[in-house]
Parts: structure tokens; sequence; C-alpha cells
């Protein structure tokens, strides 16, 4: 079929986006377990995120600071949202909630269309990065091993806080019962905002450092979300563990499947998807709803 | 129910005389506007079947559309000369069985994981329409040409004018409308209500809650259908080849399901979609060029 070296490139990529796509799930799946809110507007976040790199790019042409304000301006935007749009709609249940998150990742893409245009933009890959890697007799580039690597890391972080200290316990029972934690006096709903904010944060981070290699377009959270849903439903709500494990099967499965059947690849996942919905709700390490 | 007045059957009667009249006191372009408002108002109503009574939160509504008028633009194209009625009640019919079909999995489940379940079984057939390109010629969209309505006594409608398919198309949605408001009237519309209130309680009163589920989830299809085929016909963007406009796989996408505007942007513009670029990775699905709300009761 294919020589060695290309199975080995393509199960890279598959890594890197798999990677990719646990930075935006990880935020999703945890302010699912939080909250039980599907937050679609999540891509959005990762869409601005985007978009604001390519501004930041183009004020400052420094792109490693678009790393530092992205972030910080869509986790304010998200914790904004926690606070004033989606707490006051949370009595009337999660449908409505997710109406809510699904109007605003509509307003979030209109806006975006009003301020940047229906363009694709482009941002330049930062000197630093640029070029390709030996790679098993082919090239690699630079830039998808430094997604990998950010992405990581940032793994790597999260796990670190959440096991070890004493705000990831609070975070972690939290998912596992907010009412029960709240009852031991933690104040749940400051900490719902502050994950809120950190998981669009980090989704808008994924769009950062996306924006070089996929460009920014209008069609990216689109994109994305709909990957992200698949993973948070094969890796079971609220589950970061599932998340990761689901994002790299994602990525392999869409690189894998572009290479073997290519007319079938966008058909796959989905079919995985209601597979798991159908025989197994809860997913792969999900608790039972 | 309330007693209509008499100044109400008459402010009703007024209302749909100027429906009727719409073609003849506004310009070819305002009827086209006016054709896409009558279909996406029937999709309005239809979710709002769905969601709005039932409660039942679907990711997938729009899929069923896109079926419905995949079915109505193959069956035209396979046998031209089949009357476009026939090829009208098929495209509902088929669109109703794959409502069933997807609803039979989907009930079972509530909430959050129903709304993904269809999202999964929408994006599934979005998949399809947009890579199984020997039949549904993929993100190029369908072009069908309609053939002309023979109506006994009355002669042949051209549905390829703008005014004779607004007519048409005016009379299907008015019926359609009809019919949803009296299945909310009916024994099992009411149960549908009670489901979406406690479906505990009902299912202790007696009621099957996954039949009824099921009902529901099936029922509102048939709408979208109908608007699915008129939409294709009706928008052709260029004004005299009548009926060319293509039916574009980004119609049975699922942000349609919620805000009906997406799909009008490729059924308009389908020559040069924005989603056509070449190179790109997966199939962009085009945003929505206005926000249309999703209804709820």
């Amino acid at each position: 079929m294919f020589p060695f070296p290309v199975y080995a490139t393509q199960a890279l990529h598959g890594l890197v986006y798999g990677m990719l796509l646990f930075l935006v799930s990880s935020g999703l799946t945890l302010v699912f377990g939080m909250m039980g809110i599907l937050n679609i507007a999540h891509a959005a976040f990762y869409m601005l995120g985007a978009y604001l790199a390519y501004t930041t790019v183009g004020w400052t042409s420094a792109f490693w600071l678009s790393l530092l304000t992205a972030p910080v301006a869509v986790g304010i935007l998200g914790g904004l949202c926690e606070r004033f749009l989606l707490r006051r709609t949370h009595a009337f249940g999660h449908a409505y909630e997710l109406l809510l998150t699904f109007g605003l990742f509509f307003m979030i893409q209109e806006a975006t269309r009003w301020v940047w245009g229906s363009y694709t933009l482009q941002v330049a890959v930062p000197a630093a990065l640029q070029g390709s890697v030996p790679f098993l007799g082919s090239q690699y580039p630079v830039y998808r091993l430094f997604i990998l690597g950010v992405s990581t890391v940032i793994c790597l972080a999260m796990a670190a806080v959440l096991l070890l200290t004493r705000t990831g316990i609070v975070i972690r029972s939290a998912v596992s019962d907010a009412q029960m934690v709240s009852a031991l006096g933690v104040n749940t709903a400051l900490l719902s905002t502050g994950v809120f904010a950190v998981g669009s944060a980090l989704a808008a981070v994924a769009g950062v450092i996306a924006v070089p290699f996929v460009q920014a377009d209008l069609a990216m959270g689109t994109t994305i979300l709909v990957d992200t849903f698949v993973v948070i439903v094969i890796g079971g709500f609220g589950s970061l563990l599932g998340a990761l494990l689901a994002s790299l099967m994602i990525g392999e499965l869409q690189s894998f499947g572009i290479l073997w059947f290519p007319e079938f690849a966008l058909v796959f996942e989905f079919v995985l998807m209601a597979a798991v919905l159908i025989i197994r709700p809860q997913g792969l390490f999900g608790e039972k709803g | 129910m309330a007693r209509v007045r008499p100044a109400g059957w008459l402010l009703g009667a007024g209302a749909l005389v100027l429906l009727y009249a719409l073609p003849w006191l506004v310009d070819t372009v305002r009827t086209r506007m006016a054709v896409e408002i009558l279909y996406f108002g029937l999709f309005a109503v239809s979710f709002n079947l769905l969601f709005g009574y039932g409660g039942l939160l679907s990711f997938g509504h729009a899929a069923t559309f896109g079926v419905g008028g995949y079915t109505l633009g193959l069956l035209l194209k396979a046998w031209p000369a089949m009357p476009f009625l026939v090829a009208l009640a098929g495209a509902a019919l088929a669109g109703a069985l794959a409502g069933f079909v997807i609803g039979l999995f989907c009930v079972r489940l509530r909430g959050t994981y129903f709304a993904l379940l269809t999202l999964a079984f929408s994006q599934f057939l979005f998949a399809v329409a947009f890579k199984w390109r020997a039949v549904t010629r993929g993100d190029d969209g369908l072009i069908v040409r309609t053939s002309d309505m023979v109506v006994p006594g009355v002669g042949t409608l051209a549905l390829g004018e703008p005014a004779t398919f607004y007519v048409l198309e005016l009379t299907v949605v008015l019926l359609c409308l009809a019919a949803a408001w009296r299945f909310t009237r009916t024994p099992l519309g009411a149960a549908v209500v009670l489901m979406r209130e406690n479906d505990e309680r009902a299912a202790f009163l007696g009621y099957n809650a996954f039949l009824t589920k099921l009902i529901v989830s099936r029922w509102p299809p048939p709408w979208p259908r109908w608007r699915g085929r008129s939409s294709r016909p009706s928008s052709g963007s260029s004004p005299r080849p009548p009926s060319t406009s293509p039916w574009a796989p980004s119609s049975s996408s699922w942000p349609c399901s919620g805000a009906p505007a997406p799909s009008s942007v490729p059924s308009s513009a389908a020559p040069s979609t924005p989603s056509s670029r070449t190179g790109s990775r997966r199939p962009r699905r085009t945003g929505s060029s206005s926000s249309g709300s999703a209804s709820c009761s």
C-alpha cells in the first residue's frame, strides 16, 4: 500500500491535530462536567482566538504576544458570558442553555464577519519556527511539532493543576457533584465562572497556535465544533482523560481515514459518535448520567 | 378554543387574499424573497412542533430538510416526466422515513444526549451529501429543471415562474400549517406536551413516552421536506432559466436546524459557494447570513 514513512507522517499529523483538538475539548468537557452546559460558543472562542492573533500580529508583528493577548481577552469574554448570560438561564434547564450558547456562537461568528470581513486571513509562521526537519527520510514542518509541543505542555500543566493543587481537587469534586461541594462551603458560582473563563482561554490558545497552520476563516469554528462534540461524546461527558484519548483517536481516525478512504473519511467519526451514543451514552469514561 | 369573531374571520380572509395576490403586488425579486420566507417559516413551525411542543431539541432537523430536497431533486432528475406533486409526495415520504429512522435511535436519549445524537445523524447525512458526488454532485449542488405541472381543467402551470411557484408553495404551506395546528389539538398532540412537561408522570398515566416521542419526532419532518423541495425550484438566481438553483449539501448541515438562514446562502448563490474553496481539508460550512432565531414556544 504505502511505504512506512507515509504511515509515520500520517500518524504524526493525527497526533498534532488530536492534541489541538484536546486543547479545545478539555475546556468544553470541564464546563460540561461542572455545569452541565454543552457550550457551543466554545468553538467561537477558538475562532476568536485565531482572529485576535491575526490582529495582534498585524499591529505588533509579534506572534508570541498574541499567545498572551488572545487568551486573556477571550477568557474575560467567556467569564462575562457565564456570569451575566448563562447563570440567568440556568433556571430554565439545559435545553435553553444549549440554545443560548448556540445563539452566542452565531453572534460571535457574525460579529467576527463584521469586524474582520469574510476573507480568509493568513498569519505567517513565526521566523523561528519556519522550515522543516528531516523525518524518516522525508521532511516534517517544524511548526506542527511546535503545536504538538505547546499542547503537550499545556496538557501536562493542566494535569498538574487538577491532580496536585487544592483548586484542582475542588474543581474535580465540583465536576462529580457541584451541589455537594457548594454545601461544603466552596463558592461554586465563582469557581464556575473561573473554569468557564479558563476553558475559553484554552480554546483561544488553541486558536492562536492553530492559525498559522489552518488560517483564520469564519468556518473554522464550525469545523472544530463538530469534532469536539464527537470527542466529548466518545470520551464521556466531563472526563478529561476520556477527552484526551478521544481527541487522539479522532485525530488518527481522520488522518488515516483520509489516507485510506478519502471518500468516507468524514463519515467515520459520526458513525463512531452515533454508535457510542446508542450503545454506551455515557462514553468511554463518563459516569452514567 | 376561543371562538373566532366575525371581525377575525374578515381579517383572516383579507390576509389570505393579500397573500395570494402578493406576486402581482410586488416585483419578482420580492416574490422570490416571499418564497424563501414561506418555506423557512414552515421550517420554523415544524421545529416548534418538535422543540416547543415536544421539548425535543434536535440539531438534526435540517437533515430531514435536506433529505426532502434531495429526494425531490433526484426523483425529478431520474424521471423528468414525473408529475411534480407525485415527486413532492415522494419527497415528503422520504423525509418522514428519515425522521422515523433517526427518531428510532434518538428518542431513547434525553436532553443534551438527544441533541448530540441528532447532530451525529445530521452530520452523517451531510457528509454523504457532500461526498457522494456521483449522486448528489457534492458542493456544486443539484440542478434540476422542474417539469411544469398539469392541472386538469385549469391548464399547465409553469413552475419556473416565481409567481406560479409562489402560489403553489403558499397553498402547500397553508395546508401544512393547518395540519400542524390540527395535530396539536388531537389527543396525541396533547400527549406530546405532557411528555415535555414530565415524561415520568405521563408514563404513570399510561402513555408510552417512547412511542409518543417517536411519533412527534417523525411527524414534523414532513413539513421541512415540503419546503425542502420548494426551495430548489424557486430561488433560481438567473431570471429566465426556470428552477435551476442547486440544492446544496449545506442545506442539511446542522446549523440550519436552529438558524434557518445558512441554507439560503448556498441555494441562491450556489455557483460560487464560498464553501467550495479548493484545498480545504474538510468541507467548510457557510455561516449564516442572518440569524434567524429558532422558535420556542
